[in-house]
């Protein structure tokens, strides 16, 4: 019997326990499983119209759920499985820089909400936008400032003035005291 | 039905809807040209939805889907870096044409087949109605639910390479979907204690931190950027022969009929969306067209032809499962439906009943699209193009600010950006380790109205619903639906695979070529 090249080919790779592959997906079965045993533990306390939902769910993701911790034990994963409504990451060759950039952004991302937590969107979003543009874009002062401006410009004119945001008050002015001033603004009034 | 048709024309046509719509089309255009594709602004759409009036909402957001797909060809032509997924077989020889002088040829021939096939898309869209109105008539809850669970399945089946994955997603968005009160239930479940968990899960957040997030940490982690004197070069060619490129699209109306209906088809399928469309489109006209097994891969106007054609009617194609059974084709049709329940229009079978006039609506604002945007591209062909050269690292900051204040703007609490961190990180993995992210999406949207018909069939009709004929017929129908959709997608690899194989590419959907970077310098 003749066999062709590709049939050869491995289908699938067997990979470490301490990949974000399976880190991440030991995560994700968990989430699941939180949430199974939550509406299990919730079902008793429940009229007749709430169950059947929570019920057919648990039916219906008991046995993937096993099966993917199934593979999870085997470490067997698909080659290249065809998500073909996903593109995937586009990872390139220079693997360090690009761990580096993963980990730029993240951290970016989080510095971005604490800062909204703590001093609010006008004052936080406008100043990490062109600190990022400044640290990450090596853009031309020029630039950042346009751009920052015109962040701000979007908060005050259109979440403000036209929208009326009612903004929850920001950690920092809890703190000291103060109201926030942007719930406040006078041209709110106004218009 | 022709009641229905004015009244659509008398609400949309109106100043409201078309200024929405007018001041929509730049920002689809510049969105889906920036690296990274235009799926991040859609939260901001989405965002402002809410303030508005149905068809001032439909007009902004089912226009901003048309137009932002119609941006997909310009990159795939002019630097030969695939827009999105369904432009990559217009690389194959579009590039090709591009390298050889011949941009202006391919964009205005692209364009004119794109045209034609979104306005073929829309026509086969409104031709169904009458049919699955009456069709629909035959229905109750039983039907109306199994249809719901069976879309959230069948999506959960085709979208992903694993049936486990596809399947898993579905029921965790599931269980995502039924956190907090319901008014049929008439209780709270899975709060976890938490306050704000007791309205639920809104769906701007999801889609931030699901779908934007991923797609701008990609950006900034491949840090793609293009050769700025290779661009300026191909821009000078994409400005001339436009209008040839036209008329050779018009000498092939019978190529761009068949790829188009291929489009409508497919698209039609649930959860397949235009990517196998194009494909199979650009495969056909391989196989049918004179000559052309010896011609396409070297720049042949045909192979740009073909897959733009079916590209763009997909777009009415899509619609009809979306629409009519709430079984959305693509992500961005599960925001389509997520927007609508925003406005408090459920989608799925009662949409043609109840909402027939806001279905026609969206018909006349996919033909609209491709009327009004494509003579907008054609002209401004070169300096929409530089904005798919912005770097990321000046476009990252600028897309994340806006995205956070559109997720923030769901509940304006602190808590939605926390809710946006949770399915970022989620939803980075899921893109990283091709995890299916739409049934998570599509699930959280159907829910509510999942529950709905359930308990209505349950309380009438208890166990013998389950063998209804109408039931039953359902059942049949979406096994089908998905075995086909299932060989439609593996023939769709396959095709890929071997069409690029035959002609050198590299771009070849699901290989890791295709997760490498497209032909730039960084």
């Amino acid at each position: 019997m003749s066999t062709e090249p590709e049939e050869l080919a491995p289908t699938h790779r067997v990979i470490s326990w301490r990949s974000p592959e399976i880190l991440g997906e030991v995560i994700l079965l968990s989430v699941v499983l939180i949430f199974a045993i939550t509406y299990l533990l919730e079902l008793p306390g429940l009229k007749p119209a709430g169950r059947y939902l929570p019920i057919i769910t648990l039916i219906f993701a008991a046995p993937f759920w096993l099966i993917r911790v199934r593979s999870l034990f085997d470490r067997k994963k698909a080659l290249q499985a065809g998500a073909i409504m996903d593109l995937g990451f586009r990872f390139g060759g220079d693997s360090v820089a690009e761990k580096r950039r993963a980990v730029r952004f993240i951290a970016s991302v989080a510095a971005l909400f604490l800062g909204v937590w703590v001093f609010g969107f006008h004052l936080a979003l406008p100043i990490w936008v062109m600190t990022y543009l400044f640290l990450f874009a090596k853009a031309k002062p020029i630039v950042i400032l346009i751009i920052g401006i015109a962040f701000e410009g979007l908060l005050l004119g259109v979440h403000d003035f036209i929208i009326d945001v009612p903004w929850p008050e920001p950690l920092f002015w809890r703190l000291i005291g103060v109201e926030y001033l942007f719930n406040n603004w006078p041209i709110n009034d106004t218009f | 039905m022709l009641e229905a048709m004015v009244d659509a024309a008398q609400q949309l046509f109106t100043p409201g809807p078309m200024i929405a719509f007018a001041l929509m089309i730049p920002i689809a255009l510049i969105a889906g040209l920036m690296p990274g594709g235009g799926l991040p602004f859609i939260v901001v759409v989405l965002s402002f939805t809410t303030q508005l009036e149905p068809y001032t909402a439909i007009a902004l957001i089912i226009g901003y889907m048309a137009a932002n797909d119609l941006t997909e060809p310009i990159p795939s032509i002019l630097l030969g870096i695939p827009g999105a997924r369904s432009s990559q077989a217009t690389i194959l020889d579009g590039y090709p044409m591009a390298k050889k002088g011949q941009a202006g040829i391919a964009i205005g021939a692209s364009y004119t087949a794109s045209l034609l096939g979104g306005v073929i898309g829309a026509i086969a869209l409104l031709a169904v109605l009458p049919f699955a109105r009456e069709l629909l008539k035959l229905f109750g809850a039983p039907e109306f639910f199994l249809l719901s669970l069976l879309g959230i399945a069948s999506v959960g089946i085709i979208s992903a390479g694993a049936l486990s994955k596809g399947l898993l997603t579905a029921a965790l968005g599931l269980f995502i979907g039924m956190i907090g009160f319901n008014d049929v239930v008439g209780t709270t479940r899975a709060t976890f204690g938490l306050d704000y968990l007791w309205d639920g899960i809104n769906i701007i957040p999801v889609v931030v931190g699901l779908f934007a997030f991923p797609e701008i940490a990609d950006l900034v982690i491949s840090n793609t950027a293009v050769a700025k004197d290779r661009m300026e070069d191909m821009l000078k060619e994409g400005r001339r022969d436009t209008i040839r490129g036209m008329q050779e699209a018009l000498n092939h109306k019978l190529l761009i009929l068949k790829s188009s209906l291929i489009g409508v088809f497919i698209g039609a399928m649930p959860g397949l969306g235009p990517t196998p469309a194009h494909w199979i489109a650009y495969a056909q006209a391989r196989q049918t067209e004179p000559g052309a097994k010896e011609t396409f891969g070297t720049g042949d106007i045909r192979g740009v032809i073909a897959p733009e054609s079916a590209n763009n009617s997909t777009d009415g194609g899509v619609l009809i499962p979306t629409l009519l059974f709430a079984i959305p084709g693509s992500a961005p049709m599960a925001i389509v439906l997520g927007a609508l329940i925003l406005l408090g229009i459920q989608p799925g079978p009662q949409m043609v009943q109840d909402h027939l006039d806001l279905t026609i609506a969206m018909v006349y604002i996919i033909a609209l699209a491709n009327i009004v945007v494509v003579p907008i591209v054609l002209l401004f062909a070169a300096p929409l193009t530089r904005v798919s050269v912005v770097p990321p690292q000046l476009l990252a900051p600028v897309v994340l600010g806006i995205t956070s204040v559109s997720a923030f703007m769901a509940n304006v609490t602190i808590e939605d950006l926390a809710l946006v961190s949770v399915f970022a990180v989620l939803g980075m993995f899921m893109k990283a380790y091709a995890w299916p992210r739409p049934p998570i999406l599509i699930a959280i949207v159907l829910t509510g109205q999942l529950e709905k018909w359930m308990s209505i069939a349950i309380q009438t009709r208890g166990l013998s619903m389950l063998w209804q004929p109408a039931f039953v017929t359902i059942v049949i129908f979406v096994a089908f639906a998905v075995f086909m959709s299932l060989r439609v997608q593996s023939g769709t690899e396959r095709v890929a695979s071997k069409t690029e194989e035959e002609l050198g590419s590299q771009t070849i959907i699901g290989s890791s070529a295709a997760r490498s970077k497209p032909p730039t310098a960084s």
